[in-house]
């Protein structure tokens, strides 16, 4: 069976939890979080996974930014980036969608689905 | 006086007063005019009055000369009488020695009468009847003289006896002194005539010079009102200025007046220091430089030409822009122009308020909102998904009761969320920030997905959901996701209103140029005390009931709001018992052969009616 790694990234601990809970659902996930920009952009490198989930609104290094650093990388361009917004409205979209991400969730989602939200996303 | 009646007294006062200027400045020239007129015709009767004089001491002379020739003409006579009368009694010849010299004399003096009587009829008309008598007289002293000279002297003296030469002097005697009577009365009629005349002349005269000094004191009476009236307006004026200037100073408002090219004629101190500027600095610029991004000339002509058409009350709307002041720097203003006619011609007054305080404003609260509808929605997540996680079963097995304590849980956090959106959804529908792109949006498919993605929530409480078929070409011009969250708001309401086991139905029908979309469910009616404020918000919070529904008291708000936005009207119709209907009516639109792209003139809401967003920001 083939493992898709997600790499989940925010600064919420709780919803960082719930979150790797929800995607664990799929026995097809491996996921791992981070709880800062700089953290993803130290292991996404590494660890290279299939699809991040990116929040937007952290302190510090915020999601389009660490979006840009992650895609410098030349083993994450190709990686599918989906933003986790507060505010999903349809300029929001357009917005993050010109950024380059694969698409955006909105916040509270439902953890019931986030799994196959996030499958949507892997490539076929 | 009521204030109106005053003002209309006032209005009608106005609209006269060119007339009585007009009807004053003629009464002004004609008085002064007149005094010239009158000054001649004083002299024309100065000159008639000598005129008369003159040609009366005339006829005075004529006439007395008539009547001494008269009688020396008589005097001749005697004289030849006496010579006559002396020769025959005592015979001397030096009684004869003028007689021949005083016979001719009477020719010539007759003569001379006639040619005197030539304008006197009345004289002239008895002159024959003199010289008859003359020449009788002349005969008889020549036949007694020729008598005695002869050496009859008793036949001359009984000649001279006989009374026969006394006679006829006698009667010339007589003629002469009717002639002269007659002159003379005639003269004393002239000279009454003429004194007459001259009394009238003078009266005349004094007349007009009375009237000549009348009209001196009436101009000068004009002169003095025309002297206190101009004090009085330049009193006046001068208040109004200093009034006006008072208020143009002291404004806190930018105030400046531009003429129809653009140029700034004068400004306010407010300005000047809103810009940057001194005010002689922008005296005579063009109005351009205090944009940031300049309009074309041509821009502000059309605006100016709009303006002057424009119906009163639409006078002075608000339009937002970038200025720029002397330094570079940027800030946001508000400009107000009305159309003032000067005496130098069509003016126009802006009135240039500095917002970006306001709009400071408007961004913190912006920025809060967003802040808080962050922090809120953080919690939530968590809350919500620990919850979802539970009741999904990814924690495992729960006794019913805790199954039962995390179903209330859950669904209240999830009405929670729900809340919030509808909270900030409102906020920037109303404060004009929500983006509506407009474009058409061909109604099959819109509805299609709504029905969609409800069909599962519908079916889980027992509804079913049906829509009747939609002409593929009926579109309508709209933002497509509001639109769908209109049509799945409205969807939501009827399936949680459905009874278990009804049929909540869709159906598209055309009117004029709107479509109506209508959602019909079958459930208990909207009851009478609530159809008034059923668009309004939390309009459910009365009745428990509704509240079980799960409803934020938001949503046909925020429905209401969005349609209206778009253009269009949201309307029902219902009946207790039986059920309810809702309509929406959008703008149709042409439908395009790929529906969804825009149409190169996609409208936002804000670029509509400006009064909206200029009513939003106040």
């Amino acid at each position: 069976m083939i493992v898709n790694r997600i790499l989940y990234v925010d600064d919420e601990e709780d919803i960082r939890e719930i979150a790797a809970m929800a995607l664990e659902l799929d026995p097809g996930f491996e996921v791992r979080t981070c709880a800062s920009g700089q953290e993803a952009v130290r292991v996404a490198p590494v660890w290279r996974p299939d699809l991040v989930l990116l929040d937007i609104m952290m302190p510090g290094m915020d999601g389009p930014t660490t979006f840009e650093q992650l895609r410098v990388r030349p083993e994450l361009d190709q990686v599918p980036v989906v933003f986790i917004s507060a505010r999903t409205r349809t300029e929001e979209m357009q917005r993050l969608t010109r950024l380059g991400a694969a698409g955006v969730i909105a916040k509270p989602f439902d953890p019931m689905k986030l799994a196959a939200i996030a499958r949507a996303y892997l490539p076929a | 006086m009521t204030a109106s009646a005053s003002s209309t007294r006032n209005a009608l006062a106005l609209r006269l007063l060119p007339m009585r200027i007009a009807l004053w400045r003629i009464v002004q020239i004609l008085a002064f005019a007149a005094i010239p007129v009158v000054m001649l015709l004083v002299n024309t009767q100065l000159a008639r009055e000598f005129e008369v004089s003159r040609s009366l001491s005339l006829e005075v002379n004529r006439s007395y000369r008539l009547r001494a020739q008269l009688q020396a003409w008589h005097s001749t006579h005697q004289e030849i009488e006496a010579r006559q009368r002396g020769f025959v009694v005592t015979r001397d010849p030096a009684f004869l020695e003028g007689h021949d010299e005083a016979r001719e004399r009477v020719g010539t003096e007759y003569e001379r009468l006639s040619r005197m009587a030539e304008r006197r009829p009345e004289i002239a008309a008895g002159l024959p009847e003199l010289a008859a008598l003359s020449q009788s007289k002349i005969a008889f002293a020549q036949q007694a003289i020729e008598l005695s000279r002869s050496g009859r002297s008793e036949a001359a003296r009984n000649l001279v006896a006989s009374g026969e030469g006394r006679a006829l002097m006698d009667t010339i005697r007589a003629r002469i002194g009717d002639m002269d009577g007659v002159e003379r009365d005639r003269l004393r009629r002239r000279s009454a005539l003429a004194e007459a005349a001259r009394i009238r002349t003078q009266r005349t005269a004094y007349a007009l010079q009375t009237l000549l000094v009348l009209l001196l004191i009436a101009c000068g009476m004009m002169i003095a009102r025309n002297m206190r009236v101009r004090k009085q307006a330049m009193e006046r004026f001068r208040d109004l200025s200093i009034r006006n200037e008072a208020i143009f100073d002291s404004a806190r408002d930018g105030m400046l007046i531009h003429d129809s090219d653009g140029i700034i004629t004068s400004l306010n101190p407010a300005t000047a220091r809103m810009y940057g500027y001194r005010t002689d600095e922008l005296v005579g610029k063009d109005v351009r430089v205090l944009f940031d991004i300049p309009p074309s000339r041509e821009e502000i002509q059309s605006f100016l030409r709009r303006l002057q058409t424009r119906r009163q009350d639409e006078i002075g709307q608000v339009q937002e822009f970038v200025a720029r002041r002397r330094d570079g720097l940027t800030f946001a203003a508000d400009v107000a122009t009305s159309p003032v006619e000067l005496a130098e011609g069509p003016c126009y007054l802006a009135v240039i308020r500095d917002v970006s305080g306001r709009k400071a404003v408007e961004q913190m609260k912006s920025d809060f909102v967003s802040t808080v509808s962050h922090e809120l929605r953080t919690p939530l997540t968590s809350i919500a998904g620990s919850l979802g996680l539970l009741r999904g079963g990814a924690a495992g097995e729960f006794p019913d009761r805790a199954d039962r304590l995390i179903r209330i849980a859950h669904d209240n956090s999830e009405r929670l969320v729900r809340l919030i959106n509808d909270f900030l959804d409102i906020e920037k529908i109303e404060s004009g920030k929500m983006p509506f792109d407009v474009r058409p949006v061909p109604l099959g498919r819109a509805i299609g997905h709504s029905v969609q993605a409800n069909r599962a929530f519908a079916a889980g409480r027992g509804v079913a959901l049906e829509l009747e078929p939609v002409d593929l070409a009926a579109a309508v011009l709209a933002d497509e996701d509001r639109l769908a969250q209109v049509i799945d708001n409205l969807i939501s309401n009827a399936v949680k209103f459905s009874p278990e086991g009804q049929v909540v139905r869709l159906s598209v029908s055309g009117r004029r140029r709107m479509h109506r979309i209508s959602v019909v469910d079958r459930g208990p009616g909207i009851p009478e005390e609530f159809r008034e404020r059923i668009f309004g918000k939390f309009a459910q919070a009365d009745t428990s009931d509704t509240r079980q529904k799960g409803g934020t008291g938001l949503g046909l708000a925020i429905v209401r709001e969005i349609v209206i936005r778009m253009g269009g009207q949201v309307s029902f119709d219902t009946t207790i018992g039986e059920g309810t209907v809702f309509h929406i009516d959008l703008p149709a639109a042409e439908p395009e052969a790929e529906a969804g792209r825009p149409r190169g003139h996609g409208r936002r809401a804000t670029d509509l009616p400006r009064a909206a967003t200029a009513k939003a920001g106040t």
